[in-house]
């Protein structure tokens, strides 16, 4: 894609050729994060279906302040998370526990693919995927999850410590890592 | 090294963060598709609100050209002139058209253009002067007979012959015809000036006296009747469906081995239909009118059964089948069938299944109606009782499936084989109430019947009938 500014202002017009080649350089990155945010890609190649409508049909409101693929991803995110609000998934959990942070090598991190961390994080219970997700790799506070996800920001720390035990379980399980150095951290 | 080792965030966050895989290539063609879908709904909403728009400024304007008093005048003036002309063509031996020919000859000595014996302006601009002129000649006394009087209830054409003996009587009395002669050619000087006066014609009032001589206010209360026949109605209605249950593809049949799944049910929802109809008074107890209204149709199934299945997988093909008694419905996402749950298969071996979750389809069907209707007045007093039937077009706008499951919509789609157009019959008994001289408000309840099938698949016959209390507010033009 040559100049991403025209692209953008084509599509607000309606231009097909336009919106084609914004989603064929967008789609895979945009489908990775509806893959994290998904038990499985079913659920993940709706929530890209309904991400990229709702792109298109908003794009004219994108002011070109920020980076756009930030401004899809948010899109792609709140999409998912809207899914997810409405399937009304209940965990009410709000105790808070002991994580033991385990600190992998680098050697030991080449061994395992994103493929299969992506299998992980899909089996985690919806509303853990969700906190792990904003939290850990999005970057949101607990505050700006707990708004987003209208819980408490107990339960969204709650929520992150019970999905960073069950992944860290997963992955000594599956990839048969030893403890390199063992902090123990409270969420 | 302890810098170098990552904590499960850190793992996470490295490996999926950028995480890129490229997504099915049917996923695009999906979202292709359902952007059109969007387009052309948007299409179909402008389309709407810009009829409603055009109706209410058509009603503006009609009422605007009913009401224009000037309008009104030109009509009247040019009714009399032509009337006038064609009597001399009809008449050209009697007696009594010499005298008209007389007076006719004082006016189109200064007018050549024939037929407009009398030019609009001086009529206007000269009506203080006519009116006197009609206050002296109703005055005389061969005006006051029973002739006269009778020939005013009859009509333009009749008022003519009022004229004519008008002027008969005038030409046995030379000294008003001489009198009439110098008022004409005043009129003719004064119109050469700006219209100062009166803007309301008078070209009747002479012709149209009645025995009390009160001529002036006879012409002014009294409009002429074709100007009061037509009418503008805004209409709403709540419609109930009432769709004689015809089995859809899905056979009923394939229920034989599988008893322990709920049947497919299928109704028709209440709806609301409106819109804006013309109506024009033939006679005065015959109404013709046409217009445009929308109306829908709403059907909800519950218990699909889905066609199409692959009874390997429990999975129906990719654009998934329902089957209603509308027709199919094509819906754009695959859904997961029950195991075990797949049905007999039908005669053309196609095999349904049940979904593994409760669920409902909801079809909308959205026409937009073009009636021609007839209505006939059995009782036209203040409260007015009429007859209405009539004929419709029904165009199809609007066509949407919607699949939930446990509340949620999981799909969207749309009937197959819709036809673009069907006809339909209504039969309505109106009531009206007449709230001033121009608004009536009205309620009708109407049947309606789709004369076709609105599917043309050979397998479905839809034909839904349809009961509306129709409301009605009418503006008649009078």
């Amino acid at each position: 894609m040559t100049n991403l500014e025209e692209t953008i202002q084509k599509c607000a017009s309606g231009d097909r050729k336009a919106q084609t080649t914004l989603y064929n350089h967008f789609a895979p990155k945009m489908y990775g994060v509806c893959l994290r945010y998904s038990k499985d890609a079913t659920e993940a190649e709706d929530n890209l279906q309904d991400g990229f409508i709702r792109v298109f049909t908003k794009i004219d409101q994108f002011g070109f302040k920020g980076s756009f693929e930030g401004w899809m991803r948010r899109i792609m995110v709140n999409t998912s998370l809207e899914k997810f609000r409405k399937s009304n998934h209940l965990y009410p959990v709000e105790d808070m526990m002991v994580f033991e942070s385990i600190q992998y090598s680098e050697e030991t991190l080449s061994g395992i693919s994103a493929d299969d961390l992506m299998k992980i994080i899909q089996q985690l219970p919806p509303r853990y995927r969700m906190v792990f997700n904003l939290y850990a790799i999005e970057g949101y506070s607990h505050q700006e999850i707990a708004k987003l996800m209208k819980i408490t920001e107990g339960t969204s720390k709650s929520n992150l410590s019970r999905a960073r035990v069950i992944l860290q379980k997963k992955v000594i399980d599956d990839f048969g890592l030893e403890k390199n150095t063992v902090t123990t951290t409270l969420c | 090294m302890l810098n170098e080792n990552k904590n499960i965030d850190q793992l996470f966050r490295e490996k999926l963060g950028d995480f890129e895989k490229t997504p099915p290539m049917y996923l695009w063609t999906n979202i292709q598709g359902k952007l059109n879908a969007r387009r052309y709904e948007r299409r179909i909403a402008i389309l709407k609100t810009l009829s409603v728009a055009a109706a209410i400024v058509l009603a503006f304007l009609a009422g605007w050209w009913m009401t224009n008093p000037t309008g009104k005048d030109t009509f009247q003036q040019n009714s009399v002139a032509e009337q006038r002309s064609v009597n001399r063509n009809v008449t050209p031996s009697a007696n009594v058209n010499t005298a008209t020919a007389e007076v006719l000859s004082v006016t189109s000595n200064q007018d050549t253009s024939g037929t407009a014996v009398i030019p609009p302006k001086v009529i206007r601009s000269s009506s203080t002067k006519l009116s006197s002129l009609a206050t002296f000649a109703a005055s005389t006394s061969f005006l006051n007979n029973e002739n006269s009087s009778t020939v005013q209830k009859a009509g333009d054409v009749e008022l003519f012959t009022s004229e004519k003996e008008f002027m008969d009587e005038l030409h046995q009395n030379s000294k008003i015809v001489k009198k009439l002669s110098d008022w004409i050619a005043d009129i003719r000087k004064d119109s050469i000036f700006p219209d100062k006066t009166d803007s309301k014609s008078v070209v009747i009032r002479p012709f149209s006296y009645s025995a009390s001589d009160k001529p002036v206010t006879f012409a002014q209360n009294n409009p002429v009747k074709n100007n009061g026949r037509w009418s503008i109605k805004a209409e709403f209605a709540p419609v109930f469906n009432n769709q004689a249950q015809s089995n859809g593809q899905g056979s009923s049949a394939m229920y034989t081995n599988s008893q322990s799944y709920k049947p497919q049910e299928s109704n028709t929802e209440n709806t609301f239909s409106g819109g804006m109809i013309a109506g024009y008074k033939v006679s005065k107890r015959l109404i013709i009118k046409s217009g445009f209204a929308y109306n829908n149709i709403r059907q909800t199934t519950r218990n699909v059964d889905f066609m199409g299945v692959n009874p390997l997988y429990n999975v129906a093909a990719n654009a998934t089948l329902a089957s209603t008694p509308a027709g199919q419905v094509n819906l754009d996402k695959m859904v997961n069938t029950r195991s075990g749950a797949i049905l007999n298969a039908d005669a053309s071996l196609n095999y349904a299944s049940k979904s593994l979750a409760e669920n409902v389809l909801k079809q909308d069907i959205g026409f937009i109606e073009i009636p021609l209707q007839a209505t006939y007045k059995l009782i036209d007093k203040k409260i007015a009782v009429g007859l209405t039937g009539g004929i419709s077009t029904n165009i199809l706008v609007g066509n949407k499936a919607i699949l939930s499951e446990n509340g949620e919509n999981i799909s969207t789609g749309e009937t197959s084989n819709m036809r673009n157009v069907v006809y339909s019959g209504s039969i309505g008994f109106e009531v009206g109430y007449e709230i001033t001289n121009r608004i009536t408000l009205t309620v009708e309840p109407r049947l309606k019947h789709f004369v076709n099938s609105i599917s043309s698949s050979k397998s479905v016959n839809y034909k839904p009938s349809q009961m509306a209390i129709v409301t009605g507010l009418t503006y008649s033009f009078n």
